[in-house]
């Protein structure tokens, strides 16, 4: 029992002191944008997928790269147009020339082989070769022909996407949607973060980023979020919440019923858990309660409710529920 | 840091038992306030059944202490069954008592998480720190004091209060309807020409003879117990009439006798009937003019056969009034003093009568015959001119009575309530007393009652109105350029949105990708 104790505490101190690290690194590069930097890490100590929304000049590419640097991981970029092929993410056998004058085919992994993945503009990929990231995603796995590659962990995915200008985009189907653990809006900096911004990225001046952690650390923070518990408050708190999400049912409010067609899947309660464990940990507390369900409930919640016309020609978003839900 | 349990039960427990009690308080707090509400909209179930009963069937629902009564325990049983059902209906549990705690001190569920972790094999060191931690949380429970609960009268919507305002209002309206019962006079809904016109004839008459009592030495401000009104009913006058019945019966007959023979004979020796009664000599000088009155009567337009009791009845209580009184001077003195009366009270009937039916009883050929008479006597002309008032006065009340009774069993009704009982006590008039009754002919709809009725029909001719030309003719055509209107700014999401759904139909693409998100 006390060895149990001396783990959990240090477990609370290590976990919370590489996650303090990472972001105030991360923080060095990214002017801002404190409440996005948080929830790409969460995202990625709970082992799930990032969607990010803005509008371009915001600096997503730029917190994903500045993040890897951070972390010490493999980063590759992906940015998708719609004449792409799901062989130009996985890979493709390519037919190469042996030392003895034959030609074999070898294997070319694609630039999703690697541990963090920027998929910028997504939506403007065919859904051919959205549907190729989907096994990705969820299995962690690349099949190519008879081949199966597994992923080294950590894994994660930060795909990004533009609100405006839907000029030949492809809207990502709900399946594809429901993997990202986070979706995170990404607004427009502050007038003192402006000031910022320019002192930094127009002066001689150049910001390096250190690595402060690795692979193998992020893997032993995310056993920890695992090994969190949750009460039974907490739960039967997450569980209401998604049924409320999911019109017809017996949580769900009247604008619920009025606005939503499509509810939060089971993968919601999962994501909602994962993310609160997070919270809790990054709160020193060992046991996830609602206000941490609270807390992570917009950004997991918002992607995986599909809204009616009435809705939209009403002007009402997602948020705006989940807000009455909580 | 080393775990306790036992201590650190025993303070969960002490803390359930304490957020049990704060919680079944608050329960009762709601649930008091719903009460509350329940027991004002139960109400106006008494006053309301009790005057759909009477309206419906004209039982009796007893007094209006009884409904009051009745209401205040409906309402007490309805608070308590609020309020019982409301603390069954919610139970509290064990973590519902600690979750109290965590919600007043906002200590994020850790003594909730601490006791359901102690409930359970410890498998984890999150359990033991999560235990561990809640430990100080539990100890500043165990001294934190509640907020009292205060106000539980209000919150209580304005919706219950305003039912049982009308409740209220049903049962005050059920109090003063009591004495009269809860059904509306059918007298509402006669015919308003048959008020008056069959008591024209009596007013006058009823008119004349006060007329002539008031010139006697009596008092005109004490009110006479046998006056005749002329909404008396003739049951009643012969009730009234009954005490002194061989008088009356002997008298009645003398009345009519010499009605004919007074206006003109000095001498009532010529006279049969009247030298006959010692006692008549008295009356005959009242009955002079009650004779004029009744020839008035009996020349002018022809009554129906219950007028003719009724006039017969009223003469016969002035008989009964004038019954007593000595008989002055000789009988010629009497008949002079007869004719002067009939002369003073043919003044006083041209003077106050209002009505055409008494009028022309006034141009009857009877009245011609009282003109005959001799000069009344000064003083008991200036006797009848000073009872004038007090005779229009009456007068006048007694028709603002035929006007709200409007038939004959309306009629009884206040006769029955007018007439002060051997008690004393004064009675309600009923229903017609309270409402604000104006003569209108024609105005009136309903089933007749009974009683002698008089119907006017008159037949009016639509009569033609002129509109006025409407403005907007007078305007004439509106030509011309209506102006620039700018145009509507569209918002981003509206861009999107009509890009959106004008894409989708047209698009392949889309329509594939709609395929595709069934194959999950």
């Amino acid at each position: 029992m006390q060895a149990n104790l001396v783990v959990t505490s240090q477990d609370n101190v290590f976990f919370c002191e590489h996650f303090a690290a990472i972001r105030s690194e991360v923080a060095n590069m990214m002017v801002g944008q404190q409440a996005v930097i948080d929830g790409v890490l969460t995202a990625l100590c709970a082992g799930g997928h990032v969607l990010l929304e803005g509008v371009p000049g915001l600096g997503k590419t730029m917190l994903i790269s500045t993040i890897s640097k951070a972390v010490n991981l493999p980063f590759s970029r992906i940015q998708f147009t719609p004449d792409m092929m799901p062989a130009d993410i996985q890979g493709s056998s390519v037919l190469s020339e042996t030392a003895g004058g034959g030609h074999e085919l070898t294997f070319q992994p694609g630039p999703i082989m690697s541990n963090l993945v920027l998929a910028d503009e997504i939506n403007r990929a065919t859904p051919k070769t959205q549907s190729a990231l989907l096994e990705v995603m969820q299995e962690k796995q690349v099949t190519v022909g008879r081949k199966t590659f597994k992923l080294d962990e950590p894994f994660c995915v930060m795909a990004t996407q533009n609100p405006v200008d839907q000029e030949g985009t492809y809207p990502l189907p709900e399946a594809q949607l429901d993997r990202f653990l986070f979706k995170l809006v990404v607004g427009y900096p502050t007038e003192q973060d402006y000031h910022t911004i320019i002192d930094r990225t127009t002066s001689g001046e150049e910001v390096v980023v250190s690595p402060v952690a690795s692979g193998e650390i992020l893997n032993q923070m995310r056993q920890i979020v695992r090994r969190m518990p949750v009460s039974e408050e907490a739960k039967t708190f997450a569980i209401r919440l998604v049924m409320g999400t999911q019109p017809g049912s017996q949580y769900a409010t009247d604008s619920v019923n009025q606005y939503v067609a499509l509810g939060s899947s089971p993968r919601g309660i999962q994501s909602l858990m994962l993310a609160g464990k997070v919270n809790a940990l990054l709160n020193q507390r060992s046991a996830v309660s609602a206000d941490d369900i609270r807390a992570v409930a917009l950004p997991v919640l918002r992607h995986r409710m599909v809204l009616n016309f009435k809705a939209q020609a009403s002007a009402v978003a997602a948020d705006d529920l989940i807000i009455t839900l909580v | 840091m080393s775990v306790q349990p036992q201590p650190l039960t025993q303070q969960l427990n002490r803390l359930a038992a304490r957020g049990r009690r704060r919680l079944l308080q608050v329960i009762w707090f709601k649930a008091n306030r719903q009460a509350i509400a329940n027991a004002l909209l139960s109400l106006p179930i008494m006053p309301l059944t009790a005057l759909i009963l009477a309206e419906a069937t004209g039982v009796s629902t007893g007094s209006t202490m009884s409904l009051a009564l009745l209401m205040l325990v409906i309402a007490l049983v309805v608070y308590a069954l609020s309020v019982a059902l409301k603390l069954l209906n919610t139970p509290v549990s064990r973590s519902q008592s600690l979750a109290v705690f965590d919600e007043a001190m906002k200590s994020q569920q850790r003594i909730v998480t601490a006791d359901e972790f102690l409930q359970q094999p410890v498998t984890s060191g999150f359990q033991v720190a999560a235990i561990n931690d809640a430990s100080a949380t539990v100890d500043q429970a165990l001294n934190f004091r509640f907020k009292p609960l205060t106000g539980w009268w209000s919150g209580v919507s304005g919706y219950a209060y305003s039912v049982a305002a009308l409740a209220c209002i049903v049962l005050i309206s059920h109090f003063f309807m009591e004495p009269a019962g809860t059904k509306l006079p059918a007298s509402v809904a006669n015919d308003g020409s048959s008020l008056t016109t069959p008591r024209q004839t009596n007013e006058a008459t009823l008119a004349a003879q006060n007329q002539a009592q008031s010139g006697a030495t009596r008092d005109n401000s004490q009110p006479e117990p046998t006056t005749i009104t002329p909404s008396a009913s003739p049951r009643l006058m012969a009730n009234t009439m009954q005490v002194p019945n061989d008088t009356l019966s002997a008298q009645s007959a003398k009345t009519n006798a010499t009605a004919g023979a007074a206006a003109g004979n000095t001498k009532q020796d010529d006279s049969p009937s009247s030298s006959g009664t010692s006692g008549s000599s008295g009356a005959s000088s009242g009955s002079p003019k009650s004779a004029s009155r009744q020839n008035k009567a009996s020349s002018g337009k022809p009554e129906a056969p219950s007028d003719t009791a009724q006039s017969m009845a009223q003469r016969q209580s002035a008989a009964v009034m004038n019954n007593g009184e000595p008989a002055s001077g000789s009988p010629a003195a009497a008949g002079e003093n007869a004719a002067q009366q009939q002369d003073e009270s043919a003044d006083s009937e041209q003077n106050d009568a209002t009505q055409p039916s008494g009028s022309a009883a006034d141009d009857s050929p009877a009245s011609g015959d009282n003109d005959s008479a001799a000069p009344a006597s000064t003083p008991a002309k200036a006797a009848a001119k000073a009872a004038k008032p007090a005779t229009e006065a009456r007068k006048g009340q007694q028709q603002q009575q035929q006007n709200q009774s409007g038939n004959q069993s309306n009629r009884n009704s206040q006769n029955s309530g007018n007439q002060a009982g051997d008690d004393g006590k004064k009675q309600s008039r009923g229903i017609g007393g309270l409402m604000l009754s104006v003569p209108m002919a024609d105005q009136f709809i309903g089933t007749q009652g009974p009683g002698p009725q008089q119907q006017k029909t008159q037949q009016t001719t639509p009569e033609k109105q002129i509109s006025e030309q409407p403005e907007a003719q007078a305007r004439g055509h509106a030509s011309g350029n209506t102006g620039q209107h700018s145009l509507s700014q569209e918002e981003a999401w509206e861009k999107r949105l009509l890009q959106g759904f004008y894409k989708r139909g047209d698009n392949p693409q889309t329509n594939q990708n709609k395929k595709t998100r069934g194959q999950d």
